[in-house]
């Protein structure tokens, strides 16, 4: 709580210096508060904070903003670029969520076998969970993260730490135009993804290009709504018809878009989680129509 | 150019250079020794700090030294900094300026004589 509040607090200082120094500072102010002791100890602690931020905010203000000389060798997100990320991010869970949320409506209204409802309702419910923990995650991670190229290597920072790459560690890399770079290691742990709304993107894409090839690949089509919302179709034909005739090819072609989906969520574990429901819940869906399956087969 | 904005020495910054004179110290460990070597009487603020910090790294007074674990700070990964030979030319002049003063001042009868 303590932190939260000074996290915001830090607001108040110039971008770049809060770039450079937020996360530090912070880290000093966890430790002042860990080490406050006595009644009135964190009491002092803020006052003394508090007493710093009224004298180094005005200080910082006054400071000139230092313009780099040179390439910049650290790439961030502007507010426009963040704000446009953390959107994308929330369409995704709106598509999730409405599909989930028809499922659910349908169900209730009694098309559905009551078993089906609890698998629709969950996946809503964690989704609608999701759209809320998920932007404010979103925002502070996207409101730090930054790229910066330290020689021969590539580190990434924001909210949850610090990962790097060397340029050697790089098995591919991965440009989806108006969408982002993927920087692909070996270690899952050390891949990394740059956003197209990037400040920089196309000299970053310049100097990466230099360490190895960059292959280039069209925006997929399930991030389109149209091709999202016929397969949110195909999905709930699948959770419904009531001929196995019908649910067997729109459970396949769903299922597998929902497997490339898991697969591409990358980063997001709200993303992972909700396509992992989901699939579950066709899993499900079939395991109940087994039986009916077998009679086809024979 | 750099040194000119230190003319004359800010106390922060001659207290920072002061506590890594000794060794590479982070954030945190500069403003626990600059409390230890003034008796409490000088505690650094995160804004004081980190601003006095930016300012003597773009003078090159001090550089950055690595991140690592303070096993005695908890398990989290800190920058540590470290004095630079300029850096420490510059603590050594302003010390010998303020005790140039120091001399002036007891000449004066202003300041009383210590006798540790």
């Amino acid at each position: 709580m303590h932190e939260k509040i000074y996290r915001r607090l830090l607001k108040l200082y110039p971008a770049h210096f809060r770039g450079e120094y937020g996360e530090a500072m912070a880290q000093l102010f966890r430790d002042r508060m860990r080490t406050a002791d006595g009644p009135g100890g964190k009491l002092r602690v803020w006052l003394h904070i508090l007493g710093d931020l009224a004298v180094s905010v005005i200080r910082e203000h006054q400071r000139p903003t230092p313009t780099p000389a040179g390439p910049p060798n650290v790439f961030r997100l502007d507010r426009a670029g963040a704000g446009a990320l953390m959107r994308r991010q929330v369409y995704g869970l709106l598509w999730s969520l409405l599909s989930a949320g028809v499922g659910a409506l349908l169900a209730w209204a009694g098309r559905a076998p009551y078993g089906l409802v609890i698998c629709f309702s969950v996946p809503a419910a964690a989704a609608l969970l999701g759209a809320i923990r998920g932007r404010a995650s979103a925002r502070a991670q996207w409101s730090a993260f930054e790229l910066v190229l330290e020689g021969d290597r590539l580190v990434q920072r924001d909210n949850r730490g610090t990962r790097a790459i060397a340029r050697d560690e790089i098995v591919s890399m991965i440009e989806v135009p108006g969408y982002g770079l993927s920087i692909l290691a070996a270690n899952p742990r050390q891949s990394m993804f740059a956003p197209a709304q990037i400040g920089g993107y196309a000299d970053l894409l310049n100097r990466l290009g230099a360490w190895r090839d960059i292959v280039r690949q069209p925006r997929p089509l399930l991030w389109g709504h149209g091709a999202a919302s016929g397969v949110a179709a195909l999905y709930l034909a699948a959770m419904f018809a009531r001929s196995a005739w019908v649910v067997l090819p729109c459970a396949g072609i769903c299922a597998v878009s929902l497997g490339w989906s898991f697969r591409r969520a990358g980063e997001s574990r709200t993303a992972r989680r909700i396509f992992a429901v989901l699939l579950a819940a066709l899993s499900l869906r079939l395991a109940v129509l087994l039986p009916e399956l077998l009679r086809l087969s024979r | 150019m750099p040194r000119r904005k230190f003319h004359p020495l800010p106390p922060a910054a001659l207290h920072i250079m002061l506590s890594l004179a000794d060794g590479d110290r982070h954030g945190y460990g500069i403003m626990q020794e600059v409390a230890a070597q003034t008796g409490g009487k000088v505690r650094l603020g995160p804004g004081t700090l980190y601003g006095t910090i930016k300012a003597l790294l773009e003078g090159g007074f001090i550089a950055e030294a690595g991140e690592r674990p303070d096993d005695a700070a908890g398990s989290e990964r800190r920058k540590y900094y470290r004095l630079t030979g300029a850096g420490r030319a510059l603590a050594s002049h302003e010390v010998e300026r303020m005790a140039q003063v120091l001399r002036i001042a007891r000449q004066k009868r202003v300041a009383v004589p210590s006798h540790a």
